[in-house]
């Protein structure tokens, strides 16, 4: 009875919160490694997942090389999950290569990492067409006419005309943000038919002028890692919808946005209210007498135990740091109502474990924003 | 040791200085010695050893590339292996040899990483070739030397091969070649290339089960064998193995990964291979876990990575809404170190009852008297000690003085003049085997872990005698080996090259009285110092008046001017004008000023050619004098109304705080922050130093407050007053909310969302609005302004 009512109630939500005006349903994905998945793009399907936002690489600053560098690029997709519908190119860029980097560096920079980011999405398509040419258990699609010449070589071009936006994630402060805004009005010049997308956290959002905004054609409001993940007094270091709203007070934000929200999470592990590290989930984790769940939602190690290599002490504690499923729905509520010109919504990010904890949380927020 | 800046001891891990720092923990040779001997026995031994090996290791491919291309080897010249090479019956090894160089040209490039598939396609190109290369001349070659030899190469380049081309699938061919070749072969290039052969099984379980075998097999593969461990692989692995000789393997690489407690690893191993080479490596990490958990912590004061810190402890106890998430961890802090002591015992037990199985003997007594140590059974530990001290082995006798040095600093008697004598002779030792304070004392940063590791137990010797003094109560001892020792942790202090220095002040700064700066000086100057005070004896001593200043800065903190000014007077004139950095921060104008603060001239208004804490305390006496002797209130508001500005002055946010400290940063985090910055350059939170004046203005908003109590009818003086309070007020706010932790979400949420209002300033608004002081500061100071407008 008491699910029946939960779900009632949850229909009850989403039916008052339905809007009218189209949007996209996208997801973050984050997995360097792009294992295989035969299910994904089933997955994908199910979920209408109808874009994604993938993870490129990262750029970090090289103090040996006294230039940023490219680190964690994608590897070679596959399957057909990435050329099967479209995705934006996500490049995240640590704060420290514009604490580090001169102004000259602005311009070569955006240079550099357009040319990266074609080779990476040529890759997509080069990779999946041969092979399905050698293999015939990988189906050639159609859909790939246009990127092939009568020989059946992908041609350049055509590949990069499939991407329309193209997404830089950096979490700029104030002190860096004017070398920060010259590259990426750099970068824009280098795209003049894509859109160039920056995610922008709560506080710029708050705090424009401060801030400055981005000189770009959008932005994603990414609506979590809200509190300090080392306090020991911080309730949900990725979400709380109290601080939320502490943020949602803003005047309109200059550029026009799309909304990311969460759907991941972790146990913060402390001990004497000490930070002392994340334990990322798996089976059973807490499920057993080494853990003792306590008012508040956090869990109490009973017994010294070994997890993930990391020594837990009887008397640590570990802070489950996953968002409510109710949270996230109200949270879609609150920054659509803040944000009703929204282009997109966003789950951050695409993990199996996490889809399958969240799936009807998706569905709904995907249904009814 | 913690590194700089890092709350606590980091957890163990596998490294390769690990291994090297414990001589009997590095299971072979190195790899390069291995292979040259190879070499050396290839050449019948006709050539010498050095040659080879400065050939293989220190010369450029470069030079030797080009030396082989042009046959001219001049650069060469007295080296028996180039000319053993260049003989003509050994043309197929030259050759060899230069390929081998060749690919080390090829893999020793610096790429950025920005290379464009045009690039990464002609370096994967080279590899590709040099693959087809090595492969033909693998087949080609006679003899098991050089087939070895060269099928070691082509299985590397058909890796690197793979790598550059971005082709992330396994290689069946690389698989294929090595099993032809080189599988079951006894050599190190077969044990390095099992490497690259594990890293190209498409299982994952197959890919660690060879990954461990390279890490057994291999020194210089180790550790990067051990980076790319899978700990559910290895997990799955060690449940699938039968064979004894894997399963002490995997057991032991398991114990390594496991931070926690490894008793039943070693029992396992010891069980099954009472000779396993990783024994003495896995006998020291639990005894370093102990160490860890049990004892840096008590003799050292380094942050366990289990234990609560003392600066915990410190916030714990001050603060009692800091611990209310987590009101249990006394008790549970409590608890577990009784059960990590309990586990001491359970150690010992064990390798006491185990030590004649095992093959390194005096290795065992020094980790039995060790452990004893840490047991606090110290005469068992010098017992043990007698059998061994006296060692060939230079690392087993170096390590027996060590451990009498803590059998001697943890007796009763610590300062009796005979084990005084003692310690300074087994120092001796120690500096005489080798251990040094580099050029008595300097930072290590720049050197080796090694070199750290060898070298840091001099300072840690001088760090467990400060604390066992200290526990003594004898400060003064405390101090000097403080200072002597400069141990990392964590921190505030400096070391000093010269006599000016705040390092020659930083424990008396945190810790001292001025008594002990009295006894630092006359020790300084004894002339007849016995063995142990010579021991105590920096290389570096501060400057006399550098001690002096401190005395008087301690007065100034416990507000004693007359004592300040009497010590002061002992100095030199100019020594502030020309010394540190007081010329630059202390002020040339008297302390009992607002300044640009009020819109109105207030203090004496005296002004000094010369930077100096005498002439500007000296007033302060003056106006104690005063006070004392005044008899009407308008005369004792003024009085306190000028005082309370020297307060202001001289506290973390005025002009004058170089006569209460000796740094300051805008990193400050007013002695009540929920991190530990305070304890790299703010003032020391120790009673002594007052902070909550320095930092929270309580002694300015006191004598401000007495001043307008007194001002009554003085209007014009009141209002200074109640500005200069509704100032306090505000500038200490982050104080405030930092100390009450109203710091949560938006950073500094609470003065940047709500409007600051004032309860004097609204007095002021009410009462004293019609004065000529409040007409100028709204006109003048846009701040008092700002006050107005949120205080309405």
């Amino acid at each position: 009875m008491r699910i029946y009512i939960l779900l009632v109630l949850l229909a009850l939500t989403f039916a008052s919160c339905q809007r009218n005006a189209p949007h996209v349903n996208s997801f973050y994905y984050w997995k360097l490694g792009h294992e295989n998945d035969s299910d994904r793009l089933q997955r994908f399907n199910e979920l209408k997942v109808e874009h994604l936002y993938v993870h490129y690489m990262d750029v970090d600053w090289s103090e040996g090389l006294k230039m940023p560098v490219p680190k964690a690029t994608a590897s070679i997709a596959d399957d057909s999950s990435f050329t099967s519908r479209p995705i934006t190119p996500v490049i995240f860029i640590t704060n420290r290569v514009f604490e580090r980097m001169t102004d000259a560096w602005c311009d070569t920079l955006a240079e550099k990492l357009s040319k990266k980011i074609s080779l990476i999405t040529y890759s997509f398509y080069k990779n999946r067409i041969e092979r399905s040419k050698l293999d015939p258990n990988i189906p050639y699609n159609d859909d790939y006419a246009h990127v092939v010449d009568s020989y059946q070589r992908v041609k350049v071009q055509p590949v990069l005309d499939t991407l329309k936006e193209i997404q830089i994630d950096c979490d700029w402060t104030a002190k860096t943000k004017d070398k920060y805004f010259r590259f990426l009005k750099k970068f824009k010049q280098k795209y003049p038919h894509q859109q160039i997308s920056v995610t922008v956290r709560l506080y710029p959002y708050k705090y424009p002028k401060a801030m400055g905004v981005p000189p770009v054609d959008r932005g994603v409001l990414m609506c979590y890692n809200l509190g300090g993940l080392q306090k020991a007094k911080t309730a949900n270091s990725i979400f709380s919808t109290g601080e939320l709203k502490q943020y949602l007070n803003a005047k309109k934000y200059p550029l026009p946005l799309d909304i990311a929200l969460p759907i991941f999470g972790w146990y913060a592990w402390f001990s004497n209210n000490t930070f002392k590290g994340i334990i990322y989930e798996q089976p059973s984790l807490v499920d057993n007498a080494a853990f003792k769940r306590e008012d508040g939602g956090n869990y109490r190690v009973k017994a010294d135990t070994v997890v993930q290599y990391k020594y837990l002490r009887e008397g640590d504690v570990l802070r489950m740091e996953y968002p409510e499923a109710k949270d996230i729905v109200n949270a879609a509520q609150l920054v659509t109502d803040k944000v009703p010109d929204y282009g997109k919504i966003i789950f951050y990010h695409w993990d199996n474990n996490l889809i399958h904890k969240y799936e009807n949380t998706i569905k709904g927020v995907y249904n009814n924003y | 040791m913690p590194a700089y800046g890092l709350p606590s001891l980091l957890s163990f891990n596998y490294t390769p200085s690990y291994t090297s720092y414990n001589p009997y923990s590095a299971p072979f040779p190195p790899d390069n010695i291995r292979n040259c001997d190879e070499w050396l026995a290839y050449t019948d031994k006709s050539v010498k050893a050095k040659d080879i090996y400065t050939t293989q290791y220190e010369t450029t491919p470069d030079d030797f590339l080009y030396a082989y291309k042009t046959n001219n080897w001049e650069n060469f010249e007295g080296n028996s292996f180039t000319d053993w090479l260049r003989k003509k019956k050994h043309r197929n090894v030259l050759d060899y040899f230069a390929l081998a160089k060749q690919i080390e040209f090829l893999q020793t490039g610096d790429h950025s990483g920005w290379e464009e598939s045009s690039r990464s396609a002609i370096i994967g190109n080279a590899y590709d070739s040099l693959a087809r290369i090595a492969t033909t001349l693998t087949k080609k070659a006679k003899g098991d030397f050089l087939t070895n030899r060269y099928a070691f190469q082509t299985v590397k380049l058909l890796y690197y091969r793979k790598l550059y081309t971005g082709d992330t699938s396994t290689d069946p061919e690389l698989i294929k070649f090595y099993d032809a070749h080189l599988k079951d072969k006894q050599t190190i290039v077969a044990d390095w290339s099992l490497l690259y052969y594990a890293l190209s099984q498409p299982d994952i379980i197959t890919r660690n089960y060879y990954l461990i075998q390279v890490f057994d097999r291999t020194e210089e593969k180790k550790d990067y064998s051990y980076q790319w461990f899978n700990a559910e692989a290895i997990n799955q692995l060690s449940d699938s193995l039968t064979n004894v000789k894997d399963l002490v393997l995997i057991r032991s690489i398991k114990a390594m990964m496991n931070p926690g407690r490894g008793l039943n690893d070693l029992q396992y191993i010891i069980s099954k291979d009472a000779d396993s080479k990783y024994i003495p490596l896995l006998v020291t990490r639990e005894i370093n876990k102990l160490e860890d958990w049990i004892w840096s912590p008590e003799i050292l004061g380094f942050t366990s990575s289990l234990q609560e810190t003392f600066f915990e402890k410190e916030k714990y106890e001050k603060d009692v809404d800091y611990n209310q998430p987590d009101t249990n961890f006394i008790f549970y802090a409590d608890k577990n170190l009784n059960k990590d002591r309990a586990y001491l015992n359970e150690v010992n037990d064990y390798l006491n009852a185990v030590a004649n199985k095992l093959g390194n003997k005096e290795f065992v007594t020094l980790a039995l008297a060790h452990l004893a140590n840490m047991q606090g059974r110290h005469d068992r530990a010098t017992q043990l000690l007698q059998g061994i001290a006296n060692s060939n082995d230079k690392n087993i006798a170096r390590q027996a003085n060590i451990e009498q040095l803590l059998a001697l600093a943890n007796s009763n008697d610590i300062k009796s003049t005979g084990t005084k004598d003692k310690i300074a002779t087994l120092v001796a030792n120690m500096q005489a085997a080798g251990d040094s304070l580099k050029n008595d004392q300097y930072y290590w940063q720049n050197e080796s872990s090694i070199d750290i590791e060898q070298r840091d137990d001099l300072s840690e010797i001088f760090g467990l005698l400060r604390k066992r003094y200290e526990r003594e109560g004898d400060t003064l001892t405390a101090g000097l080996l403080d200072y002597k020792s400069h141990l990392q942790t964590n921190e505030y202090g400096y070391t000093c090259k010269d006599s000016i220095c705040y390092g020659v002040l930083s424990y008396w700064d945190k810790y001292g009285s001025a008594d002990n700066i009295d006894a630092v000086l006359a020790l300084k100057h004894k002339t007849n110092k016995t063995r142990f005070e010579q021991m105590l004896s920096p290389g570096v001593w501060g400057a006399d008046d550098m001690y002096r200043d401190m005395k008087g800065t301690m007065y100034i903190r416990q507000q004693k001017y007359v004592e300040a000014l009497r010590v002061f007077e002992t100095m030199k004139e100019n020594f502030w004008q020309t010394n540190y950095e007081y010329a630059n921060y202390l002020p040339k104008s008297s302390l009992t000023s607002a300044g640009t603060l009020l819109p109105v001239k207030t203090g004496t208004g005296k002004t000094y050619t010369v930077s100096s804490k005498k002439l500007l305390i000296k007033e302060l006496v003056d106006l104690q004098k005063q006070l004392a002797l005044a008899k009407t209130d308008k005369e004792k508001s003024r009085l306190y109304f000028m005082l309370g500005n020297a307060q202001y002055n001289m506290s973390y946010y005025g002009k004058g705080w170089m006569a209460y400290a000796y740094g300051k940063s805008g990193g400050d985090s007013y002695g009540a922050s929920d991190n530990y910055n305070w304890v790299y350059y703010s003032l020391h939170n120790s009673p002594n130093n007052h902070i909550e004046n320095y930092y929270g203005l309580e002694s300015a908003v006191k004598m401000y407050q007495t001043a307008l109590m007194h001002a009554k009818a003085d209007k014009e003086l009141s209002t200074q007053c109640l500005i200069m309070l509704a100032l306090c007020e505000r500038i200490h706010r982050p104080y405030e909310d930092k100390r009450n932790n109203w710091v949560v979400g938006i950073y500094n949420y609470n003065s940047e969302e709500k409007p600051f209002v004032s309860n004097y300033m609204k007095k002021l608004l009410k009462q004293y609005s019609n004065t000529n002081t409040f007409t100028l500061s709204i006109t003048t100071c846009p701040d008092i302004q700002d006050f107005v407008n949120n205080n309405k």
